[in-house]
């Protein structure tokens, strides 16, 4: 229907997430039509982030700079280690604002049938700051899934095994929850961990 | 179409598909090990992603007439079993195990209730050491290799056609069973004594295992599994050696 590089165009759009055929098409035709200069702007972008952006070299987080932001901030405390699976946890535990330690995203989770290791997520490369590094607490925000949980015990044996305290994020009831609607695993987690008040 | 009953099952393994939904990979026991499409499952985040996690009891709707079903309803049933500790290693190994021995679509009602046996052994265990699941897994692997018909009958000898004798030696046979052996000296690793194969029987049934007897459990049932696995390792296996390894190297 369309000429072969609009086809082109709207096949490559439809990598995106959450964008199929008939979204790709009218993204490309708002890009071609109504906009140009934007649809520079993006190849631009487009561009220097899958060419400059990297890992940072120590917490592993999506950065262009050797060291990111977060890493060489000197008022974050040193002692405290966060490890969380996508680097869009982070950005949600800085937006809930109350943790001002220092960062590993391990891009992933321990899932054996599907051949992700410890090698894959940067194990090593953790073990290495546990090892250099003055911590005095390990807080594992992994997700409270089945493989969360077990990359969190693996991560946490390794730590404890060097002396450092691990600690874990509380799962339960989110706040402004019903009880009635949370499901009973999560209730019963609730219940084993609650806390004295 | 008639509506279906809900189905008893277990997730053993879930993977994302398109943008929102999920295949998950059940094991229930009126169709053994089965994969079905879980729409939208992803996207909606708060409701379904919850429930929809391995060691969790569930109640399932299965619907459509491929291989491939489509979920429909989903319901918790009973309490969710939460494997703590090294216990989730475990779990994880015995999914991937029926993953790969089960084959789709064949009812399997005696591994499903072996298997639910299992994670109630595993969700008991504070999961602090390695050696406390090694009872759960060693009976949940010969109730399975005897259910598949890949375990010979282990207190009974396949050439006299009668109970082995505790006295003697015998050897594990690919096909026949276990023959009994008449050279004296050092038993080969296929080899048995007819007290250790008793005892096995006995542990099979009411699930206690002597330490030493662990051992020849887990020797029998690498022996059985070899040939089903073929030249591809689990990889739930491969995972449990490095934590055991670096454990060690840490404490030397």
């Amino acid at each position: 229907m369309f000429s072969p590089l609009i086809e082109d165009l709207i096949r490559a759009l439809r990598c995106l997430p959450g964008v199929g055929p008939k979204s790709a098409q009218r993204m490309a035709m708002y890009l071609l039509e109504k906009d140009r200069d934007a649809a520079s702007a993006l190849v631009r972008a487009l561009e220097q982030a899958v060419e400059k952006v990297g890992r940072c070299s120590q917490c592993r987080t999506l950065t262009e700079q050797e060291v990111c932001a977060l890493c060489n901030n000197r008022h974050r405390d040193q002692k405290l280690l966060c490890v969380v699976e996508t680097p869009a946890d982070i950005l949600a535990i800085e937006q809930a604002g109350n943790y001002h330690g220092r960062y590993f995203v391990l891009h992933g989770h321990l899932s054996p049938i599907d051949g992700v290791g410890p090698a894959n997520l940067g194990i090593d490369l953790l073990e290495q700051r546990l090892a250099s590094e003055p911590l005095e607490e390990l807080i594992i925000a992994t997700n409270p899934t089945v493989e969360g949980e077990a990359t969190a015990q693996f991560i946490a044996e390794r730590a404890r095994a060097r002396g450092i305290a691990v600690s874990r994020i509380a799962h339960g009831v989110p706040i402004g929850g019903e009880l009635e609607y949370i499901d009973g695993g999560t209730l019963a987690h609730a219940f084993n961990s609650r806390t004295a008040f | 179409m008639k509506p279906q009953p809900l189905q008893p099952a277990y997730i053993l393994h879930s993977r994302p598909y398109r943008d929102s939904s999920l295949i998950l990979e059940l094991l229930t026991p009126d169709y053994g090990r089965i994969a079905c499409v879980a729409r939208g499952a992803r996207r909606d985040k708060q409701r379904r992603t919850q429930s929809l996690q391995p060691f969790v009891p569930l109640l399932v709707g299965l619907l459509g007439r491929g291989d491939l079903k489509t979920l429909g309803s989903v319901e918790n049933s009973g309490c969710a079993l939460w494997l703590k500790g090294r216990a989730v290693y475990a779990g994880l190994y015995a999914n991937e195990l029926l993953l790969r021995l089960l084959a789709a679509g064949e009812a399997q009602y005696e591994i499903f209730a072996s298997y639910q046996v299992l994670l109630q052994d595993l969700a008991a265990l504070p999961g602090d050491s390695s050696d406390q699941l090694e009872a759960p897994l060693r009976r949940f692997e010969l109730h399975v290799l005897q259910n598949l018909g890949s375990c010979p009958q282990l207190g009974y000898c396949a050439h006299s056609m009668a109970p082995v004798s505790a006295e003697a030696c015998y050897r594990l046979e690919n096909e026949s069973g276990f023959v009994p052996v008449y050279r004296a000296g050092q038993a080969g690793a296929c080899e048995f004594s007819g007290a250790e194969l008793l005892a096995l029987e006995r542990a099979v049934q009411d699930g206690k295992f002597a330490p030493e007897l662990l051992v020849t459990a887990k020797r029998l049932t690498r022996l059985l599994l070899a040939p089903l696995l073929g030249d591809r390792p689990l990889a739930s296996r491969e995972l449990f050696k490095q934590v055991y390894r670096s454990n060690h190297d840490l404490e030397s």
